[in-house]
């Protein structure tokens, strides 16, 4: 019997095959003793191994091994505090801060190209409003307008 | 919940009181499955001190994941999960720390182990159970932590070929062929204790 065949009685014992493929293949464990022979080892093993399986009882008390899982959870939460899963309000909440510093830096924007823009020009050598006005006058230093 | 009888209450409002915080409920849910998840940790090891210090580990790793609980498998095989990926994860520790030259050779090979006889005869026929767990513990002892790893993950956990080669990161056909050679192995020396007995 070859490596292959060999795992395919296996994989049929595990009931791991396909349903044609467990029909094909137990009609030929049933024509060959070779297969049919490994067949029934594996399935003694397989029996005795889940057959020794057994209850294992830890020797620790109840509290003696709880204490030293009490007092990791405790280490641990002081490194890493367990968040619990925000609610809807808490995470409006994060989202309130965002939105409002982008409303405010929008208004800004907006207030300070509208200032831009009414604000006198004194480039190229265009005389400000002032020089026609005399009740203006503007320190081109300063930018700053004084009502006379 | 201060005088609440926790022991009254089942696993599922357990891990519902524990996840909001109530330590006391997580408490009495490691009262009911440490032994097997010690026991988990002990299979895979075989050392009892590193089992038992796996085990707390696990139950330490379990509350601080209990929010990831979806509860679609019981809480203690959630449990059992996580202490074979820690029990798997420290095995893989030790094995890099050591280069264990027989196992390396049984690798090699692929599990690979043509001329052992086929037994014939079950040799744990009429053995007591106390005796047949004795004896099989005893051959587990000899098989490599590879080998044994997928014929307990298949046999105590009833893990299926696909889980197993997700939990151990290899393919299908290796989980096929150490759980062939586990079995062939543990059969010979079953054989050969027979003899000896």
């Amino acid at each position: 019997m070859n490596w292959e065949d060999q795992l395919k009685v296996q994989a049929f014992l595990d009931g791991q095959l396909p349903p044609d493929e467990a029909e094909t293949t137990a009609a030929w464990i049933q024509r060959d003793p070779a297969a049919a022979a490994l067949l029934a080892e594996l399935r003694g093993t397989r029996q005795a191994v889940r057959l020794a399986q057994g209850p294992v009882m830890l020797a620790e008390s109840r509290e003696f091994y709880w204490s030293k899982i009490a007092q990791d959870i405790a280490r641990s939460e002081r490194r890493f505090p367990i968040r619990s899963k925000p609610g809807l309000l808490a995470r409006l909440r994060i989202l309130v801060l965002p939105i409002a510093a982008l409303v405010v830096l929008v208004v800004v924007g907006i207030s300070l190209r509208f200032h831009t823009q009414t604000a006198p020009k004194v480039a190229n050598g265009v005389p400000p409003q002032s020089a026609t006005n005399p009740k203006l006058a503007i320190t081109e230093t300063t930018n700053t307008i004084l009502v006379k | 919940m201060s005088g609440t009888d926790y022991s009254t209450i089942d696993d599922r409002e357990l891990v519902s009181l524990a996840r909001s915080g109530d330590l006391a409920a997580f408490e009495e849910l490691v009262a009911r499955h440490r032994d097997k998840i010690f026991a988990r940790a002990l299979s895979l090891t075989r050392n009892e001190d590193e089992a038992l210090e796996l085990s707390q580990t696990a139950w330490v790793k379990g509350w601080q994941r209990l929010q990831q609980f979806q509860g679609e498998a019981g809480f203690a095989t959630w449990m059992t999960r996580i202490v074979i990926n820690l029990s798997l994860d420290h095995l893989r520790r030790q094995k890099r720390q050591r280069t264990d030259s027989l196992e390396a050779l049984t690798e090699a090979h692929e599990g690979r182990e043509p001329d052992l006889p086929v037994i014939t005869e079950n040799p744990t026929a009429g053995l007591e159970r106390r005796e047949l767990r004795r004896v099989i513990d005893a051959a587990l002892d000899q098989l490599s932590v590879d080998h044994r790893t997928v014929l307990i993950l298949h046999e105590f956990e009833e893990m299926d070929y696909k889980d197993i080669a997700k939990t151990m990161g290899c393919s299908l056909g290796t989980v096929m062929s150490r759980l062939f050679y586990a079995r062939r192995k543990m059969a010979s020396l079953l054989a050969a204790w027979q003899k000896e007995s």
